[in-house]
């Protein structure tokens, strides 16, 4: 018989017991609905942090000096000899040009410029690598970013806000590139750079600086970005002599995190190898990144497992449905069977009448997920919004269901119908003509 | 008349219990031929024994013993699915009680015996409302069952009857649902399509005013035909 006419008709017997039938799908719509909320939920955290990442930049591995796990002694025994300088990363970077980048953002230093007006603005210096603007999505306005040769050959190039521009020159249009600006340093030292390129703040640095946004104006202070050699020099410290808390090493396309990682821990080999109390750690962002997904997965196998008996127990009730609904209709089968249907014909009429309420008990269920999945997520964006509100800009909250965990439980309700309406429907099959037209 | 007959059956038996001691014989020694075209009745008081020659004639049930013939088949060595195939083609049944399935539409119901048999939906909606207009209930095909009176439902049933163009149209007690009124337009259907369709009709009942209209009566009591008078001849 035909296979659409047959959904048809499932439909139409559906809808004539519509509580029941409900009531009937009631198990496979929990089941599905918890699935599809916890993975709705799960691939939203994950769609979320990796859009995060992107937007603070490109992941990069933190290394840092910390106890040896054998020792347990107090801070206050790390020894200068015992601390990573700036040498050793330039080392570092050195034996794997290709593969290594070294990005720089910790080196500043303050001091005072004037205007042709008088006006005395603090200006916070930030010695940085070339890779700085584009890992962390600086906006270049005007001019250009610095480049590797400006940091290797300490040139006297800087990068300032379009802010600064405007309240410096009094005039937010003027074009400053090539201009040299005097900074009075604090040890009492002169230094002048000239401007490269000019670039926009984020929200977030116009938070941190004290942007007064109905004036459109900084409280007289700024920042600015020098080529992180030149910040050395304008110090006097030799690489040698100087000492970094943490690092942060990038790899290129010719790399990844595994063989960064190996790299970094060779090298510190040399340093650290004897060095009983210390020893370098390396962060790995992505690996936390890992943990969540791990925690995640072991909700989602929980949820599954309960679903899956959620399954079952609605698979027995679609059972004992299909056997009250053949019964109430062993009269219809009986006139189908006289006009000339086969065995296989009502078999498969109700079959698909058992596949047809889970697949319906599914879809509600997979839309019933849906939309807790979505509420969840609003509901934790508002809360991200009002205790992290400053972050805000940088965590957009992306609200995406699982697509291969939607198939799967619509998979799963179809193969639920199939196996618990099988033996209802032959039974129907099976049914004596005669008997059928009889019963009463 | 066509030189093979549509039914032929010869010493045809059926026992129920089979084995000595609980052994029921219902039918004895039926033969019996019939003709296309011929309007027959079957007459019998209750558990005569006709319902089950019905359901012999109408492959719902298998004799016990004796040969049977559908216009010209043996019916003997055919499985489930051969009869099935056969029912659907060659026999339109007419129930007392309509057995129209419930919830579809006149229309639907009428289209079911060529659904089961694989006619495309466009030729089944075309050929299922020429029939509904032929009984003449060509203004209610959109009504589901529960909204037709007997009379209409039996008109829909004899329409279904029709849909395969079977050999035979097996009415059993078609009129015995029905008052007297609604009886005798359903039995003046059956004449309409006896005369100007030539359908071959065979009409069970145990009255012997209804049998009397028929061109042929067969008289059946206690599982053996006891009498077989009128124009399709004796056996």
């Amino acid at each position: 018989m035909n296979f659409v006419e047959s959904i048809k008709m499932a439909f139409s017997s559906l809808a004539i017991n519509k509580l029941r039938s409900f009531l009937t799908m009631l198990g496979i719509i929990i089941g599905i609905s918890a699935v599809i909320t916890i993975t709705t939920i799960g691939n939203s955290i994950q769609k979320t942090l990796s859009n995060t990442f992107n937007k603070l930049g490109a992941v990069k591995l933190q290394i840092y000096v910390d106890r040896d796990p054998e020792y347990d002694g107090p801070w206050e025994d790390l020894t200068k000899s015992d601390m990573m300088t700036r040498k050793m990363i330039q080392d570092l970077i050195n034996e794997h040009p290709e593969e290594l980048t070294y990005s720089i953002n910790d080196l500043f230093g303050k001091s005072e410029i004037q205007n042709v007006d008088g006006e005395v603005f603090s200006a916070y210096l930030y010695g940085v690598s070339d890779d700085y603007f584009d890992s962390f999505k600086k906006q270049i306005t005007k001019g250009r970013a610095l480049s590797k040769s400006d940091c290797n050959n300490a040139k006297y190039t800087c990068l300032v806000s379009d802010v600064f521009v405007g309240q410096y020159f009094g005039d937010p249009d003027y074009d400053a590139i090539g201009d040299t600006i005097k900074f009075e340093m604090n040890d009492g030292n002169n230094i002048y750079l000239t401007i490269v390129g000019i670039m926009e703040y984020t929200d977030l640095e116009k938070n941190q600086l004290g942007f007064n946004k109905a004036k459109n104006e900084l409280e007289k202070k700024t920042t600015v970005f020098l080529p992180y050699n030149s910040m050395l020099k304008f110090e006097g410290l030799a690489p040698e002599e100087t000492y970094v808390d943490t690092a942060e090493i990038g790899w290129t396309a010719k790399c990844d995190s595994e063989t960064a990682k190996s790299y970094i821990q060779k090298f510190f080999k040399r340093y650290y190898g004897n060095n009983e109390k210390w020893d370098i750690e390396i962060y790995d962002p992505v690996e936390q990144l890992g943990m969540i997904n791990t925690v995640l997965n072991v909700i989602t196998i929980a949820i599954s497992v309960i679903a899956a008996i959620s399954l079952i127990v609605g698979g027995v009730g679609v059972m004992n449905i299909m056997l009250v609904s053949i019964l109430e209709r062993t009269r219809e089968i009986g006139v189908r069977k006289a006009l000339g249907a086969l065995n296989e014909d009502i078999r498969s009429q109700f079959v698909i009448e058992a596949i047809i309420i889970c697949l319906t008990g599914g879809t509600i269920g997979v839309i019933v997920g849906i939309v807790n999945g979505v509420l969840i997520s609003k509901i934790a964006s508002v809360l991200l919004n009002t205790m992290a509100s400053e972050y805000a800009e940088y965590i957009t909250l992306t609200v995406s269901p699982s697509i291969p965990a939607i198939i799967i439980s619509l998979g799963f309700a179809m193969l639920t119908g199939l196996i618990f309406g099988y033996y209802p429907a032959k039974r129907a099959g099976n049914m004596n003509p005669i008997d059928a037209l009889r019963y009463e | 008349m066509s030189k093979n007959p549509v039914i032929h059956m010869d010493s045809v038996t059926k026992k129920y219990y089979i084995g000595e001691p609980n052994e029921l014989q219902i039918l004895f020694d039926i033969g019996l031929d019939i003709h296309e075209g011929e309007f027959v009745s079957i007459v019998g008081a209750s558990g005569s024994g006709k319902s089950t020659l019905m359901n012999i004639i109408g492959l719902l049930d298998r004799q016990t013993d004796g040969e049977y013939l559908l216009n010209g088949t043996t019916t003997k060595v055919l499985d489930d699915r051969e009869l099935s195939r056969i029912r659907n083609k060659e026999i339109g049944f007419v129930f007392q009680n309509f057995n129209l399935i419930p919830k579809i539409t006149a229309l639907k119901n009428v289209e079911m015996p060529m659904l089961y048999a694989g006619i495309p939906q466009k030729k089944r909606t075309e050929r299922a409302m020429e029939l509904i207009e032929l009984v003449g209930m060509g203004d209610r095909y959109t009504h589901d069952p529960s909204r037709l009176s007997g009379g209409q439902k039996q008109r829909v049933a004899i329409a279904r009857a029709m849909a395969n163009e079977p050999s035979i149209i097996l009415a059993d007690e078609p009129t015995g649902a029905l008052d007297t009124k609604t009886g005798r337009m359903v039995m003046d259907l059956f004449h309409k399509l006896h005369e100007e369709e030539g359908k071959t009709i065979v009409l069970i009942t145990h009255s012997p005013e209804l049998a009397a209209e028929t061109e042929r009566m067969i008289t059946i009591s206690d599982g053996r035909i006891v009498d077989d008078t009128g124009k399709g001849g004796a056996v």
